[in-house]
């Protein structure tokens, strides 16, 4: 396809904060990739990307991208909180100026939605301002005037529990888009012998993986896809799970609906739950239908609920909406970018911990907490260059250096957050 | 209150060095009273001092009046200087300016370019100093051609956009009835060179009634400060646009400073034997307005240039006397004090161009190219004409 995949951010981004503080909806991982890396992998081009201008030089996508409508060249637009992409197949071949748009009354607009189009760079530039500046809503009027709608209802993300509740069956159907040279059948791994499987034939892993028995791989509910990861002995894994390179399982329990990504270290209990990347939670302690950003540490025995005594439905508070109910029975905390728990921490359900928040020494956290604080019986805003530098240590730790751009991304949220903390 | 609070959150980079300067007031204040009362109890004044000193008010009153007086001086003193200001320009401090007895603008202006070719990057330069740019393109050129060109000068606050997402073709009516296109190449075309356009038209089925225009087209000059026109080929970069009623409707409405920059030189087939007044005769009929402005080149040219041009069939685009009509601008400041009103426009000659030695190659033979020394309008210059512009009637 010769098209230019162009991500673009509309003002849905807002119902998915903390999370979207630090990255675009395109980069939160669901099913086995993030948004970006399905389109990758399903088009064989690396999108590019228009985000809010804070996040476009850690994003290397250029505060003012004008080379993006320089090829002569279809523009497919695609909004960055899309998750189910079969929708594009048909757009791929449409005539230009065809319109996806969502009319999912669930979605953040209340109505109507722009989901993806098919632009010549001539249209795109009509609306490259608007675009630039997340007006997802005026974007999408303005193409409606010259081009041809179709409306369906893909699956997007338009609060953070979408995250959780896509993931099982995203988990499948991004399995057609895993490289066969790469993944092979757990059958024809040399130590699959070893292992105790059910369902094999949906079990696929990298034959670098390092997986010590004694291991229970339960593939009969949903497929398990294990990168080069290292699982240790006494680890149960239940599909539908994805396991990124560089993990460790340690032990853990890991149930369906979860994705572990790159480089994380899991132990204890771990149920329907999307870990980002670079986080650790290696000791005892139980998360379930939560969302883990990156570089999350959490601390022995820390543990959320992700379900109320009276079987109730959770109510998790959205900025700008105040406290929404998720409508879900079962729903555990959503913890963004380099949060710290420390020991014995205990989360309600529906609780949403702010980027670089580090929290310790108290028993029951806050339901929310917001970006920078720091402590636990008493909370106060955390200092940002201190923060940095517990950042730039953690990620040394992982032989990943802070970039300049990285630091700036964080003092800049912190700024923008600084209204959150005025209460503490 | 706003504007008080305005007014003195300029000073906000002086808290410091002032508190440290009444702190030095109040010490210095404190330092004289001991050695007045020194002298006052050791010397025999007059009694003039009497009244002087105010004795004849009970102690106590005498504080609170020198307390009020104190305090309103003080005041005064901010106020004023508050008007009269230190702004870092950049944070980092690598280039900070210093400006006194400023004059404050609350927003940097929005700009809307109706130009194209070269010419639209040429004012693109003017991004860094304006809140946004858009620049409209001609509605037969393809858009890519200015977003290629423009990404590889980092451009900030620019965007390109198209008047309709359907490019449109032109076709011009030359003096001798021959209808030809912009795609005929009229200018390289040595049989075209001494004519000129009399009519510009659309071509193509679709009625110029009909034709949908993007909305940013529409609200980026209904919303603009100024609108530039240029620098670019009258016919081929400006005039189409014009064409559009609605893009015609909206510059009508519009009440940003509109300006015109002037070709330097006239274009063979095209503008042939055009003069300033005729550049802007063609804007009054297809706009239906006059430019408030008209940006001229007053930079002579050297007789070897005038010559290449010469041999090309282009001429210098000057301002003639015999154009000027009988009103004469009253100079509104030091810079407008020669400027002439012609066809309802005010014309402003100024230093615009450079001559640039410019590699050209042939497309019939691309092995065969030569250089030759050429006159193009400078982005700082040009930049440097708006912008004083712009401050006229601030």
């Amino acid at each position: 396809m010769d098209d230019t995949i162009l991500l673009f951010e509309d003002e849905g981004y807002r119902s998915l904060l903390p999370l979207t503080y630090t990255r675009t909806a395109a980069d939160i991982r669901c099913g086995i990739f993030t948004l970006r890396e399905r389109l990758q992998a399903r088009f064989g081009q690396q999108p590019a990307m228009m985000p809010r201008e804070y996040l476009a030089d850690v994003l290397g996508a250029g505060r003012w991208p004008l080379r993006l409508l320089s090829r002569n060249v279809p523009i497919l637009l695609v909004n960055s909180r899309l998750l189910d992409i079969t929708c594009l197949e048909s757009l791929t071949s449409a005539p230009l100026g065809t319109i996806i748009v969502s009319d999912d009354n669930n979605t953040v607009a209340g109505g109507g939605t722009l989901v993806a189009a098919r632009l010549s760079p001539a249209l795109a530039s009509a609306v490259f301002a608007d675009l630039l500046q997340q007006q997802g809503q005026r974007v999408l009027n303005e193409l409606q005037r010259f081009g041809q709608t179709v409306a369906i209802r893909p699956r997007m993300l338009n609060f953070p529990w979408d995250i959780v509740e896509a993931n099982a069956e995203l988990i499948a159907s991004d399995l057609p888009l895993l490289d066969p040279t790469t993944f092979i059948p757990a059958q024809h791994h040399p130590n699959a012998s070893m292992w105790h499987m059910q369902a094999p034939e949906r079990i696929f892993v990298h034959p670098n993986a390092q997986i010590e028995s004694p291991v229970a791989l339960d593939a009969r509910e949903g497929p398990i896809v294990i990168g080069a990861a290292r699982i240790e002995p006494f680890s149960l894994i239940q599909g539908p799970v994805a396991i990124h390179d560089g993990a460790l399982i340690s032990g853990a329990r890991v149930r369906a609906g979860t994705t572990i990504g790159p480089v994380c270290r899991i132990g204890g209990e771990i149920e329907a739950t999307v870990v980002q990347a670079y986080s650790n939670k290696h000791h005892d302690g139980f998360f379930g239908h939560s969302y883990l950003g990156e570089w999350v540490n959490i601390g022995a025995m820390t543990t959320t609920s992700d379900l109320k005594n009276t079987y109730g439905s959770i109510k998790v508070t959205v900025a700008g909406y105040g406290q929404v109910d998720s409508g879900r029975l079962k729903l555990g905390c959503f913890l963004a970018d380099h949060v710290k728990l420390g020991i014995g921490v205990h989360l309600n359900g529906g609780s949403v911990v702010g980027t670089g928040a580090n929290i310790f020494g108290v028993h029951f956290a806050p339901k929310t907490i917001p970006p920078f604080t720091w402590g636990g019986e008493r909370f106060r805003e955390y200092q940002i260059e201190r923060m940095i530098a517990v950042a730039r240590k953690v990620m040394s730790r992982r032989k990943v250096t802070l970039s300049d751009a990285q630091a700036d991304l964080l003092r800049h949220t912190f700024q923008m957050t600084r209204s959150e903390r005025d209460s503490m | 209150m706003l504007g008080i609070r305005r007014r003195l959150a300029t000073l906000a980079h002086l808290v410091r060095p002032l508190a440290l300067a009444f702190l030095g007031c109040a010490i210095l204040a404190l330092g004289l009273g001991y050695l007045l009362t020194y002298l006052y109890r050791t010397l025999t004044l007059p009694p003039i001092f009497y009244y002087l000193t105010l004795q004849f008010v009970p102690q106590m009153w005498r504080g609170v009046l020198f307390l009020f007086v104190g305090v309103g001086t003080l005041v005064a003193g901010i106020w004023s200087l508050s008007n009269k200001v230190v702004i870092p320009i950049n944070s980092d401090g690598s280039n900070d300016e210093v400006l006194l007895d400023y004059r404050r603008v609350d927003r940097m202006p929005r700009v809307a370019v109706l130009s194209g070719g070269p010419g639209m990057l040429v004012l693109a330069s003017l991004g860094r100093t304006v809140e946004s740019m858009t620049c409209i393109t001609p509605i037969q050129d393809p858009v890519e051609y200015y977003y290629r060109a423009s990404s590889l000068f980092n451009f900030e606050k620019v965007v390109f956009v198209v008047p309709t997402p359907q490019p449109m073709q032109v076709a011009f009516v030359l003096d001798n009835g021959q209808r030809v296109r912009p795609s005929d190449r009229i200018p390289q075309n040595e049989s075209y060179a001494q004519h000129y356009v009399v009519d510009v038209q659309l071509d193509g089925e679709t009625s110029v009634d009909q034709v949908l225009v993007t909305r940013m087209t529409i609200e980026s000059i209904a919303n603009a400060d100024v609108i530039v026109m240029g620098p670019g080929s009258l016919f081929e970069s400006i005039i189409p646009n014009l064409l559009i009623p609605e893009i015609r409707q909206a510059l009508a409405q519009s009440r940003a400073k509109k300006i015109y920059i002037c070709s330097i030189m006239t274009e063979p087939g095209l503008t042939t034997g055009f003069t300033v007044a005729d550049h802007i005769r063609q804007i009054v009929r297809y706009g239906g307005f006059a430019p408030d402005y008209v940006l001229v080149n007053a930079q002579r040219i050297d007789a070897d240039v005038q010559r290449i041009y010469a041999a090309a069939n282009q001429t210098p685009v000057y301002l003639a006397p015999e154009e000027y009509e009988e009103t004469v601008v009253q100079a509104i400041d030091r810079d407008a004090g020669s400027d002439v009103m012609v066809e309802g426009a005010v014309v402003v000659e100024a230093d615009l161009a450079t001559a640039v030695v410019q590699l050209t190659a042939s497309l019939d033979d691309p092995g065969k190219s030569r250089t030759v020394r050429v006159l193009r309008h400078d982005p700082d210059k040009v930049a440097a004409a708006i912008r004083n512009i712009l401050r006229r009637g601030q």
